[in-house]
């Protein structure tokens, strides 16, 4: 089971049909601890008392809105916030997203795509409970940046590891070559795309059987590389 | 400007019009005036009177002289005082009417005095008679006399040339008045004409007039406040509709989306429930997509332009539809070689990403069978295009035209009977008028449709 999976889940929305309906998908994909809440006073309470490690809001509320809430959520915890609103707006997006929401879904959504970009932003809160890494050829720890590989263990550099982090929390899709780079040197990442590539040759030299034919760290021509764990 | 210098144009026209008719009008006045007087009035004439006068004045016997009755009449009619005098003495022959303190005897310099002017304020006129002199002295106030009846030839020959030179000067004073009039007009009118071309385009507009037009602004004002009431009411009413549609369709499609996955139940039931599943997503794009269409018809779609780098925003495309799944139907990919590295696009990226993911939707849509989809951006001289190339089933020549140069079936007023087409390129037109770009689409010569985002050089860096 997904270590993320235990984490305590804030469910908040006034109509109770939908609540009814978020519990249970969460339910069904593993999700253990969920709080559901149908209003802000609710909500308030369950935060309080048990302290969730990251919350779903619908921003139109009977007793307010889910910013105003997410706001005081923020003025003391920096836990995980997904907003799930009916209005499609974009300025509503920005408006969840600068005062610091880390996602946000339109309704109607499919019920993967709520329980995946909430699986995403837990991964991404709480990354380093969980760094180790099965692989085809042996286990990357990324907390002690180290590859262990045919009863070896190989060291990683920390540029390694960044690059290895970005991938892993993407496992399984394609990371761009830009997004490695933003993720690895920061936001003035032009022209890093080069060591990137001496980068990436490193890495399979130390996690694959055969690093000139990758089975873990696959390269989509042009595009990016995509990291598969097992 | 150019409705402006139509009308200075039907302006300068009319005032050709209008000064040459007032010039005709004032020269046949004139002729009739001078007809008036010539003809009308002819009987009475001085010289006519004079004339018949001194023909029907007969010596009768020495020193005694008849007036026919019939000239007595005429003189009487006219209250005219009549006397004939003497050529050698300048004593009076005869008289008719004669005022009672008149002389009887007059000197040459009286007679070469009055002859040109008065004789005691009566104005007089002479004329020779086989006896002497006759004299008819018409009532006071009846007649005026110049005293000095003489021109140099010089200045009758310039007459003509002063005559055109004053017509010249009137017509050009004319000209001046009107045209200053109309520019003055035009001036009044120009904030007027260009706001209601921005209110045919669309926009509000907000007129400062000064009087005497200000009514007529505020009316103005006041429709294009009405229009954007009507715009964002229609506007608001769409993204409250589907606001309210929004809730309902989440239970339906989680939970056919859950049921169709439901292995507990039969397969023929988890495949209706993955049908139901299928028309509630069409139903949330349409949604979403018709919100849209409406806030960027009505300009109420704020516009967040921002740097894009156009390579790493297009490699970003196509991961996101790598990763989606494609069933490996479908090939995407992306050529951004023909650019300059590091190039930048000023834009709306989360419109612009929009926009690309309706044509490339449009390609997976159209073929069911699956297509390699290409992505490219091509740098040209006065613009700059984005590409999505498919190598699909394509359109026909028919139907491409139709798309580029019909409106929507949602925009258009010509009813239900045309066929309807999703909402997926009106949003790509939109989006790509809101930011002075267009919508290109082409047949690929290899087989398929290219569709292109074409945007001015300008906001290219």
């Amino acid at each position: 089971m997904d270590y993320y999976k235990e984490k305590k889940i804030l469910i908040v929305d006034d109509e109770p049909e939908l609540l009814e309906l978020v519990v249970s998908t969460l339910k069904d994909s593993g999700f253990s601890h969920i709080y559901p809440a149908t209003d802000l006073k609710a909500a308030r309470l369950i935060f309080k008392t048990e302290q969730p490690d990251a919350a779903i809001l619908d921003v139109m509320l009977p007793d307010g809105t889910g910013f105003d809430f997410g706001q005081e959520i923020r003025k003391q915890s920096d836990i995980p916030l997904l907003f799930l609103t009916a209005r499609g707006e974009a300025e509503d997006r920005l408006t969840g997203l600068e005062m610091g929401a880390d996602d946000y879904i339109t309704k109607p959504f499919l019920p993967k795509e709520l329980v995946l970009r909430l699986a995403t932003i837990l991964r991404r809160a709480y990354k380093n409970e969980n760094p180790v890494i099965p692989i085809a050829a042996g286990v990357i720890d990324l907390s002690r940046a180290e590859v262990y590989k045919n009863k070896q263990t190989i060291a990683l550099t920390a540029k390694e590891c960044a690059i290895l982090e970005t991938l892993y929390r993407n496992s399984g899709r394609i990371v761009t070559i830009d997004a490695l780079c933003e993720a690895t040197w920061g936001e003035n990442y032009f022209g890093y795309e080069t060591p990137l590539m001496a980068h990436i040759r490193r890495i399979r030299e130390k996690i694959e059987e055969n690093p000139s034919a990758p089975v873990s760290l696959i390269t989509v021509k042009g595009l990016g590389y995509k990291l598969i764990t097992l | 400007m150019t409705y402006l210098g139509k009308l200075l144009r039907k302006f300068t026209i009319s005032f050709l019009a209008a000064t040459f008719s007032l010039f005709l009008i004032n020269g046949l006045v004139y002729g009739l005036y001078i007809n008036f007087l010539t003809s009308s009035h002819n009987q009475n004439k001085v010289q006519t009177v004079l004339e018949t006068v001194s023909e029907t004045l007969s010596q009768s016997a020495p020193k005694t002289f008849r007036l026919s009755t019939d000239s007595q009449k005429l003189l009487e009619a006219n209250n005219i005082w009549a006397m004939l005098l003497d050529n050698q003495n300048g004593s009076v022959l005869w008289q008719s009417q004669l005022p009672d303190h008149f002389p009887l005897r007059y000197s040459s310099t009286d007679i070469a005095k009055f002859s040109r002017g008065y004789l005691l304020d009566y104005p007089v006129f002479v004329w020779e008679h086989a006896n002497g002199l006759l004299v008819l002295g018409y009532p006071k106030s009846s007649y005026t006399k110049q005293l000095s009846n003489y021109q140099t030839i010089a200045s009758i020959k310039a007459a003509p040339f002063f005559l055109v030179l004053i017509l010249l000067i009137d017509f050009l004073l004319l000209f001046l008045l009107y045209y200053r009039a109309e520019l003055r007009t035009i001036r009044l009118l120009q904030p007027f004409i260009e706001s209601i071309s921005q209110l045919a385009q669309g926009n509000a507009i907000n007129l400062q007039a000064t009087t005497p037009l200000t009514g007529l602004a505020e009316e103005i004002n006041q429709v294009s406040r009405q229009l954007q009431k009507k715009d964002s009411a229609r506007a608001n009413w769409i993204s409250g509709i589907s606001h309210d549609i929004r809730t309902p369709l989440s239970i339906i499609l989680g939970y056919s989306d859950k049921l169709s996955r439901h292995s507990d139940l039969p397969v023929n039931v988890q495949r209706k429930a993955a049908q139901i599943a299928y028309q509630a997503l069409k139903i949330k794009n349409l949604v979403t997509d018709l919100n849209l269409a409406s806030k960027l018809e009505y300009n109420m779609q704020p516009l967040n332009k921002e740097s894009i780098a156009i390579a790493p925003f297009l490699r970003q495309i196509t991961v996101d539809f790598l990763n989606f799944d494609l069933d490996d139907k479908y090939d995407i990919d992306c050529h951004i070689e023909s650019i300059p590295a590091h190039s930048s696009l000023l834009a709306d990226s989360s419109l612009i990403y929009r926009a690309m993911e309706n044509l490339i939707n449009n390609s997976i849509l159209h073929n069911p069978k699956g297509c390699q989809i290409l992505l490219s951006a091509t740098l040209q001289k006065d613009n700059f295009e984005i590409c999505v190339a498919d190598n699909g089933v394509g359109i026909s020549a028919d139907i491409l035209h139709k798309l580029e140069n019909q409106p929507h079936s949602i925009m258009s007023d010509a009813g239900a009977s045309q066929q309807r087409h999703g909402l997926g390129l009106l949003i790509v037109k939109q989006i790509m008028a809101a930011h002075q770009g267009s919508l290109l689409l082409r047949q690929n010569p290899n087989g398929g449709l290219i569709a292109c985002l074409r945007f001015p050089i300008c906001y290219l860096s």
